[in-house]
């Protein structure tokens, strides 16, 4: 009914509103709950744009707010886009009284638009705020149980409590905090479970969860107890938060509220259970602590609050020097295991102690921490002899005796024999062996030589020995003589024309030489055509020109290029002259003729030799 | 009697002087050890003195003379013949130890500044050949190099091969021939003295009336900067500069 109004309401206010372009509204399904309960608020915004942007959430005072998540519809009527969009959260109070939540603001270009504050009352637990259910009668009662802050909600098929075992406590004494389910309903799915802040505490899970059935007030309740033991680090009163659950149970109230109507809104799908989220939460607890009483407190007392039992054992007896001994100092007992640091090791002289590590066991039997804690150190006894370890002491505050506790452990003797292997062992586990420096008592000079090496002349340095000097001069010309060489070589091998004007001069005294054995011959021809064929072939390696394709015409030709006189081009070309006329005309020529050719001939070359 | 002492003393040099001038060096050395081997280092020391006057040499006379020196506690003439021994034959253990031992022995602290061990190792060769060795090596790299360039000229195919290790080994040759001038520059150019008398004042001049700066005491190194006439001016450190007179040191 409710609904339908808040609908007309809201149908109502969207009308007037029509004309602008956003609306915004509030509200909550229930405007009063209990401190269990919880109420959704909805913060509808509604437009004619396409996105619409997050309204404005104050501090909502009073209340624990969780998003619950956004719907959004869009609509396009007659081109007409409008979309609104549901802002739900989920709203748990904590603490009684009258809020009122709001204004919602949300602002659309440059325009703010709000909605009006929603008014909700919280109520104290045990009213009955709106629909009624069933009055369990009596208290519920639980033996053993210090009855501070434990209200059974009555009426309720799901309730927490939180409680702890002892208010008051030494420090580091263990408190178990007990944390309870009651259910009297079915949970839709797992609940969650939020534990007490503990600050200032040790603590220590202590599974398992413990699962019975208790009846109260003619009421069955499944309860899921869930155990921590605490330990005060430090004296005081400390508060234990509040514990907070959060679970989907079966909505039994609409299926009652529903009833008088019977079959006219019968739900044809009664089988289909509906479901309602309860968020609950306990009350802080607040303990206090007391400090360890200072008088008879022993001086090396470190801290262990329980009851404890402390043993010794060493893995031999007897032991050779350097030879290591494992010690286990066992402490067992109930209290804070985990706390416990490792007795003192009273010093013995030849003793190494190398700490080695420790181990804790810790159960939970009956709920109380308990275990031991195993410290191993390593001996090393550095002498023979006997070793005495200990007495060892131990001291712990027993909280139900309030005073401390003093265990004296028998002290154990090890027997060390003497090492049968000798230093190299030692070595090994005395690094630190004194070694002899070598003692410098006095320094002296060494001893004078008495070989010797060859006297040499003082000032005999290889740098001033010209011979050394001359050596290295030598192979520096030695190597630029190769190299020049070299150079020619190269260009007598890619260069014909420098080859052959190089052969040039040769060759002709050569065929000179051969026409001067004719002239005592008398063979006449056989001179000329020698003297022809040495000059122009001269010519021809000296201007390298192929030789057949020389003829006389392009011989002056080429002379001329060369830069060779008119004058000599003459001689040259008288020499020819005489030649063809020996060898074709047959004229005769005397031996007289014939040494003024050979002349004329060497003459031509060796002038020719100056110019090209 | 002052006279006749001095007189026979005289006779005496003169005499051992005429015996020894025809002492060739190998019995000057043999006499000198057995002297020395006899606990007279005073002859012994005349007799390697001797033989260090002639022109011949070797690394173990000064070496010999030092250790003579050093037992008649005279550490400036020890330390003097130890430094030209290590000249000759650098790398010589039993001569590095002495001279160490007989710089502590000497009053005067001289800071050596340390060199580093960067400079120590590019410097290896320099602090452990002497000049001859030196020149050697320097000989030997030219050579290569010189063998190498040739075959380039000739072996056409291996021409790049040869002329890069040829470069390669004459910039080895280039820098040990830097460390030969240096070491020469060093040893034969540059003058290097040690205090032989007991002390030695460093005056502002070459005179006796200039302002005495500061006095060395026997046994410690300086360079000779300038010569004049019977004083020397040296140099100990950039800020340290003075005229000591030439009797009281003796060079290297």
């Amino acid at each position: 009914m409710k609904y339908i109004i808040i609908f007309l309401l809201f149908c109502s206010v969207a009308a007037v509103s029509y004309a602008e372009d956003m609306t915004i509204s509030a509200d909550v399904d229930r405007k009063e709950i209990t401190l269990d309960e919880q109420t959704t608020l909805t913060i509808t915004v509604s437009g004619k744009v396409s996105n619409i942007p997050q309204p404005y959430i104050p501090g909502l005072n009073g209340f624990t707010a969780y998003s619950s998540g956004r719907s959004q519809n869009v609509s396009i009527i007659n081109g007409q886009i409008s979309s609104s969009v549901t802002f739900t959260y989920i709203l748990v109070p904590n603490n009684t009284g009258d809020y009122a939540l709001g204004p919602f603001n949300i602002n659309y270009k440059g325009k703010t638009y709000s909605a009006d504050p929603v008014n909700i009352k919280v109520l104290p637990r045990d009213s009955q705020p709106s629909a009624p259910s069933q009055q369990p009668n009596g208290q519920p009662s639980d033996p053993g149980r210090v009855d501070q802050n434990i209200q059974p909600q009555q009426g309720k098929e799901l309730f927490i409590e939180a409680y702890v075992d002892k208010l008051r406590a030494y420090v580091n004494e263990q408190i178990t905090l007990n944390f309870a389910v009651y259910q009297a309903v079915n949970l839709f799915n797992n609940p969650l479970y939020n534990p007490p802040s503990t600050t200032g505490f040790w603590t220590e899970d202590m599974p398992p969860q413990k699962k019975y059935y208790k009846i109260i007030d003619g009421t069955r309740y499944l309860v899921t107890e869930i155990k921590t033991a605490l330990f005060a680090t430090g004296q005081g009163e400390f508060t234990i938060g509040s514990a907070r659950l959060e679970a989907t149970v079966e909505d039994v109230d609409k299926v009652s509220s529903r009833a008088p109507f019977g079959a006219f809104d019968q739900d044809p799908f009664s089988m289909f259970r509906i479901g309602k989220t309860v968020a609950l939460t306990t009350e802080p607890i607040k303990v206090e602590i007391l400090p360890l009483p200072e008088q008879n407190k022993p001086a090396d007392f470190k801290g262990d609050v329980g009851d404890f039992d402390i043993s010794l054992n060493v893995d031999k007896s007897t032991v050779e020097e350097n030879q290591p001994v494992s010690l286990k100092i066992k402490i067992k007992g109930k209290g804070n295991i985990k706390t416990i640091s490792s007795p003192v090791a009273p010093e013995i002289q030849d003793v190494k102690f190398y700490e080695s590590g420790s181990s804790e066991n810790i159960s939970k039997d009956d709920y109380i921490v308990q275990g031991e804690k195993i410290f191993e150190k390593m001996i090393i006894p550095k002498k023979e002899g006997n070793i005495v370890l200990g007495p060892v002491e131990y001291t712990y505050f027993d909280p139900v005796l309030k005073d401390y506790v003093r265990k004296k452990l028998a002290p154990v003797i090890i027997n060390v024999t003497k090492s049968k292997e000798e230093p190299a062992e030692k070595n090994t586990f005395a690094p630190e062996a004194t070694k002899e420096e070598i003692q410098l008592l006095k320094r002296d000079i060494g001893y004078i030589k008495t070989f010797h090496t060859e006297f040499r002349p003082k000032n005999a340095f290889l740098y001033k020995n010209i011979i050394f000097l001359s050596i290295n001069i030598l192979s520096f010309f030695i190597l630029i003589a190769l190299y020049l060489y070299e150079l020619y070589r190269s260009r007598l091998r890619t260069d014909i024309g420098y080859a052959r004007s190089l052969r040039a001069r040769n060759a002709a005294s050569k065929r000179l030489k051969g026409a001067r054995e004719t002239i005592n011959k008398n063979m006449t021809k056989e001179f000329y055509t020698e003297i022809y064929k040495a000059v122009i072939e001269y010519i021809a390696d000296k201007l390298n020109i192929p030789h057949p394709s020389i003829t006389k015409d392009s011989l002056e030709y080429k002379l001329k290029e060369a830069g060779l006189s008119e004058d000599n081009i003459d001689k040259v070309k008288t020499l020819f002259d005489d030649c063809d006329m020996a060898r074709f005309a047959s004229a005769r020529f005397t031996k007289i003729d014939m040494e003024r050719t050979y002349k004329q001939a060497e003459g031509i070359i060796t002038n020719l030799e100056r110019y090209i | 009697m002052k006279k006749v002492f001095a007189f026979s003393f005289l006779i005496f040099f003169i005499f051992t002087g005429i015996l020894m001038a025809f002492d060739n060096p190998e019995d000057l050395y043999e006499k000198g050890n057995s002297s020395y081997e006899n606990g007279d280092y005073e002859k012994a020391a005349s007799f390697y003195e001797e033989l260090v006057r002639t022109d011949k040499t070797s690394s173990e006379v000064f070496y010999n003379l030092g250790n003579s020196y050093f037992k008649l506690k005279k550490i400036g003439k020890a330390i003097l013949n130890y430094e030209r021994a290590l000249r000759l034959a650098p790398r010589d253990k039993d001569t590095q130890l002495n001279l160490k031992l007989a710089r502590t022995m000497a009053v005067d602290k001289i800071n050596i500044s340390e060199r580093g061990f960067v400079l120590n190792a590019l410097l290896f060769l320099y602090d452990r050949a002497n000049i001859n060795e030196l020149s050697l090596i320097c000989f030997f790299l030219y050579l290569a190099v010189i063998l190498m360039l040739i075959f380039s000229i000739f072996f056409v195919a291996k021409r790049r091969f040869m002329f890069y290790t040829a470069a390669s080994i004459g910039a080895i040759f280039f820098i040990l021939l830097i460390f030969l001038f240096a070491k020469i520059k060093d040893e034969n150019f540059t003058k290097t003295g040690v205090v032989v008398a007991e002390k030695s004042d460093a005056r502002s001049g070459p005179k006796e009336d200039y302002l005495l700066q500061f006095t060395l005491h026997e046994g410690t190194k300086f360079s000779i900067i300038k010569d004049a006439q019977d004083w020397y001016e040296i140099e100990l450190s950039k800020d340290l500069k003075g005229w000591i007179p030439k009797i009281t040191v003796d060079i290297i």
